[in-house]
């Protein structure tokens, strides 16, 4: 079980007010960036996302990536403008049996044609984004980035 | 069987190089392709442990395949995490020249090991939900029809005819013993359409399940014309099934004898059939005549490619394949007497091939209980990956479509498994 998402950030995950977005590298070395509202966190620490597009470069590319052993990253920003970064590694693709099928009927159920594979990460890193806690950071780390007049009298 | 007993196999390990040494040689190979060749080459055995975590209700063993006579207790093939097939037809106790892999529990996770390490986790094939179920005419529906993980795949004779003449049946096809045993035993060979059509209908409702169909046949050689009673069985069955569909039309791969080009043009006009197989099994002439005598003396190898070329010609490009028993171009005594020449003469007739449109499929040769070469021995992993990738090089270079037999629709081709990338 990953130890990397704790139950505030899955929540944050998990929320369907939360953007979500997925980045992947194909095998040609090309970055590819994906909106992904069914990325979610599960209660063992796994994210979870759906590939509804067989053909997708995304798809691809997460091929290419469980075979290579290449890193996926993920970026979220909640309504409360939080944002993270997951970087992780492809774990598995579930292309068939019951788990498979139960998101199929879920996928169809909601309006879309098919469901080509549930793609499963395991968290490597977590790095908290937001914007407001990266500019109190450089503030204490960098003083110097600064305009002048930010800080005139 | 909890334990590999290596001494039995010799020095096979320091003869050839292993899965992670062919890893590193090929990096541009899928690391699973590579693994599920391996395990298809030399065969895997399950411990106690494993087969506890085997759940009947679950889990797939039914023997309802033309190459199978598993009797419904051994697993008929596992999946790797990146979702590939590795179809397996019987268990590795019976390979002579190398271990086979031991499938293992740890914990609740199904794993396969070599010599005590783990390689990696593994999972059993689900069975479908129709595998319990009877047609109207009291059949039971598992052994009609059987399934990959989201394939349905129907037989239509489970008699090959090229058995009829004494010395013509294919060395390394098991279908002749199997066949020819429920021919001896008074059974039905060839399958019922209307229970097949039953079955399906009934597969269809598992929302989910599969992707694609496949139909195949032992050859039915007669007819007014050689193989006209397989085509006109196959067109029934065809169309049967096309009722089950809203437009008639649906993913489907028939796997036939080579027809001629009169043959193809009547499955191309009578039926939706959108992708045709004709298995040439081994790329080379010579070993053709002596591995497949049958198909040699009634079509011949120039006519067999002839054929699938024609096929193209109907089917139109990414529609056209042919399968290979990968390796036995290197059966003792019969074929190639090196890896390098297989390779450079295998290349040239594939590249043939891909320039006319058809792919090569390859089926890594698993050495079967039941056929004539049951005993023979395999070629080295590095050879099967290596001539694996060059039928999918080939495949890019003259940019020729295989969603037809892909991981998916098919799973027993490690070159194609390339093609999701």
């Amino acid at each position: 079980m990953s130890d990397l998402i704790d139950d505030s950030l899955r929540e944050k995950i998990n929320s369907d007010d939360t953007i979500k977005v997925l980045a992947t590298e194909s095998k040609d070395g090309i970055l590819h960036v994906v909106f992904k509202s069914s990325i979610h966190a599960e209660e063992n620490g796994k994210i979870i996302f759906y590939e509804l597009i067989e053909s997708s470069q995304n798809n691809k590319n997460l091929v290419y990536s469980i075979w290579h052993d290449k890193e996926v990253k993920i970026s979220i920003l909640t309504k409360d403008k939080e944002s993270y970064e997951i970087s992780g590694i492809v774990k598995r693709a579930i292309v068939a049996g019951k788990e498979f099928e139960e998101a199929y009927q879920k996928v169809i159920e909601d309006g879309y044609k098919d469901l080509s594979t549930i793609w499963v990460i395991e968290p490597t890193e977590v790095k908290n984004t937001s914007l407001a806690k990266r500019a109190k950071e450089e503030e204490a780390l960098h003083p110097v980035f600064t305009h002048l007049d930010r800080i005139a009298k | 069987m909890n334990e590999i007993d290596e001494s039995k196999y010799g020095n096979w390990r320091d003869e050839e190089k292993s899965l992670k040494e062919v890893i590193e040689e090929f990096p541009d190979f899928s690391k699973f392709a590579i693994l599920k060749t391996d395990l298809q080459r030399r065969g895997v055995v399950y411990s106690d442990a494993a087969l506890l975590l085997f759940d009947k209700k679950i889990h797939s063993a039914a023997p309802s395949c033309i190459f199978s006579d598993s009797n419904g207790i051994v697993p008929t093939g596992l999946l790797l995490r990146d979702g590939t097939s590795v179809v397996l037809h019987e268990t590795g106790e019976n390979r002579k020249h190398r271990a086979p892999y031991l499938v293992d529990r740890e914990g609740d996770h199904l794993i396969v090991t070599d010599q005590g390490e783990k390689v990696d986790e593994v999972f059993y094939w689900e069975r479908a939900d129709f595998f319990d179920k009877f047609t109207k005419s009291g059949k039971p529906m598992w052994s009609l029809v059987s399934t990959r993980p989201q394939r349905l795949d129907i037989t239509g004779s489970w008699y090959c005819h090229f058995w009829d003449t004494p010395g013509c049946g294919c060395k390394y096809c098991p279908i002749g013993a199997q066949g020819g045993e429920k021919k001896k035993n008074g059974e039905e060979v060839l399958s019922d359409i209307e229970d097949i059509k039953e079955v399906v209908a009934e597969a269809l409702k598992q929302k989910g399940r599969f992707t694609n169909i496949m139909i195949t046949t032992g050859s039915i050689l007669s007819g007014k014309e050689l193989l006209d009673d397989e085509v006109d069985y196959n067109i029934r069955l065809i169309n049967a099934l096309s009722d089950l569909f809203v437009d008639g039309k649906y993913p489907l791969q028939l796997i036939g004898t080579a027809y001629s080009r009169k043959q193809l043009e009547r499955l191309h006009n009578e039926t939706e059939l959108p992708a045709y197989t004709a298995d040439i099994e081994v790329l080379n002439e010579d070993v053709f005549n002596k591995l497949c005598p049958g198909k040699a003396k009634f079509v011949g190898y120039q006519e067999w490619k002839n054929r699938l070329k024609a096929a193209v010609d109907i089917f139109g490009r990414g529609h056209v394949d042919t399968g290979l028993v990968t390796g036995t171009e290197l059966a003792e005594g019969i074929g190639f007497a090196t890896e390098d020449e297989a390779y450079q003469k295998v290349s040239e007739e594939a590249e043939e091939l891909a320039e006319a449109g058809i792919t090569c499929a390859a089926t890594i040769w698993q050495p079967s209980k039941g056929s004539i070469l049951k005993d023979a021995k395999n070629p080295s992993l590095e050879y099967c990956v290596k001539i694996s990738k060059k039928f999918e090089d080939l495949r890019r270079k003259y940019n020729i479509p295989v969603d037809f037999d892909d991981y998916r629709r098919c799973g027993n081709h490690p070159n194609t498994d390339l093609a999701r990338v």
